[in-house]
């Protein structure tokens, strides 16, 4: 029951935080298989299920632009940051900042005034 | 075809048609480099078990298509009974099943005023409010049932890639089958006709004690009109055997028509009277009851025939649009 409840929570606290990661590492352009694995390799895994479609709700959001290049005789759908989508960016990474230091200051003050009692 | 090829084909078969080209054609370019950069790192082409446990990675089609619906939403009752992959799919069959009870009743209205029984108002909605309130209650559990099997269903490589992962495909009806209905419905429409008319050859030697209740004839021309309807889907059938849509499309309308016959049936109490009211009968309270029992068990059973061929006619539609 603990275990569904962590991973319920753990499942809505990613969900924003993948749409921030996949934005963050689409400065470069990068096609969909490739955007994976260089998440996978900075420690954040996606299904692939779950990755493919949100690059083409970004896209449709203005937030990605996409285009059709062949790279290693092969023909990839490479997508990138767009304007629209670096402005969106540093909003997300200016409000990620704030949590992140509100969430510090609130655990510090918790967990001194517990020792304190 | 290489397993990639069967697998897209078959994620294709489940996406709005749209949008197919664009999702699989992307869809197919990154599962390649995924398989190219596998083959890379065994420095060897991959094995066809090896590429299907990459494609089997992904999911089975249907689940991988529901990821690019666009969000319908989901059916929520305390718990999520439909998910967003499902959804599209119940929507579109509840939709249709509601369409056709509006157009059967109205026929069955418009068949009952020119048989010199109009009915009421009031009857007819309590009527089409049974019907879609029993429609949406087995149409749900049949899809909530869907959604707890759907997570653990796996592609089958080694099928064909159509649509046939989940349900049996829909396959065309031959000629002779379509001669077979043809005669068989010919006969029961004769036959129809005949007790009708007669109804003592039906009912024997009881004749002389019992006939037919009044509710037999309210449903007759319907019933007639069911029958020549299904006569002539089998004719079409005769001569385009290939146009499976239009048979489950009828077969769905004509089943739902039967229901409401059998429904507006429940509304009696004697479907069997006695031929002389002064005459008195101890059986004939048991024969009614009976009649009724009968009655529900062919109300349930259509209920279960109206899911089969409501699913049997989406897999037709979709087997149509994968095609084209």
């Amino acid at each position: 029951m603990d275990g569904d409840i962590f991973e319920n929570l753990r499942m809505e606290l990613r969900r924003g935080s993948l749409i921030v990661a996949v934005l963050a590492a689409l400065r470069v352009e990068r096609y969909g298989y490739a955007l994976r694995k260089t998440l996978a390799d900075g420690g954040l895994d996606i299904e692939e299920n779950t990755l493919y479609p949100l690059l083409r709700r970004l896209e449709s959001q203005g937030l990605l632009t996409s285009l059709w290049r062949e790279e290693n005789k092969r023909n990839k759908r490479f997508y990138c940051l767009s304007v629209e989508g670096e402005v969106i960016l540093q909003q997300l990474l200016g409000e990620w900042r704030t949590i992140d230091a509100a969430l510090a200051r609130i655990s510090t003050t918790t967990t001194a005034s517990t020792e304190h009692d | 075809m290489d397993l990639l090829d069967r697998y897209i084909k078959a994620v294709k078969s489940y996406l709005p048609k749209a949008q197919q080209d664009d999702i699989i054609r992307e869809l197919a370019a990154n599962i390649q480099a995924q398989m190219d950069d596998r083959a890379t790192e065994l420095g060897r082409p991959l094995t066809d078990a090896e590429q299907e446990a990459i494609l089997q990675s992904h999911g089975h089609p249907m689940l991988v298509a529901g990821r690019y619906q666009t969000a319908w939403g989901t059916l929520v009752f305390g718990r999520q009974l439909i998910g967003a992959t499902l959804f599209p799919f119940y929507v579109k069959v509840l939709w249709f099943t509601l369409e056709l009870s509006l157009i059967t009743h109205v026929i069955v209205i418009v068949a009952l005023f020119f048989g010199g029984n109009p009915t009421t108002f009031g009857g007819v909605m309590t009527e089409i409010v049974f019907q879609i309130t029993i429609q949406f209650v087995v149409i749900t559990g049949i899809f909530a049932a869907m959604e707890q099997y759907l997570p653990t269903m796996t592609w089958n490589a080694q099928r064909p890639p159509t649509l046939t992962q989940a349900f049996p495909k829909v396959r065309q009806s031959t000629r002779l089958e379509s001669v077979a209905q043809i005669i068989v419905l010919a006969i029961l429409a004769v036959w129809l006709r005949f007790i009708f008319d007669r109804p003592e050859v039906l009912l024997g030697p009881a004749a002389a004690t019992y006939r037919l209740g009044p509710i037999w004839y309210d449903v007759a021309l319907p019933t007639v009109l069911i029958v020549v309807v299904s006569i002539m889907q089998g004719a079409i059938n005769l001569i385009r055997p290939d146009w499976v849509q239009l048979r489950q499309t009828v077969r769905v309308a004509t089943d739902i028509g039967s229901l409401g016959i059998m429904v507006y049936l429940l509304r009696a109490t004697g479907w069997i009277v006695l031929a002389h009211p002064t005459d008195t009968s101890t059986a004939l309270g048991p024969i009614n009851h009976y009649i009724a029992y009968g009655l529900w068990i062919a109300v349930l059973s259509t209920l279960v025939i109206i899911a089969v061929d409501s699913w049997r006619w989406l897999r037709s539609w979709q087997g149509s649009s994968a095609q084209s």
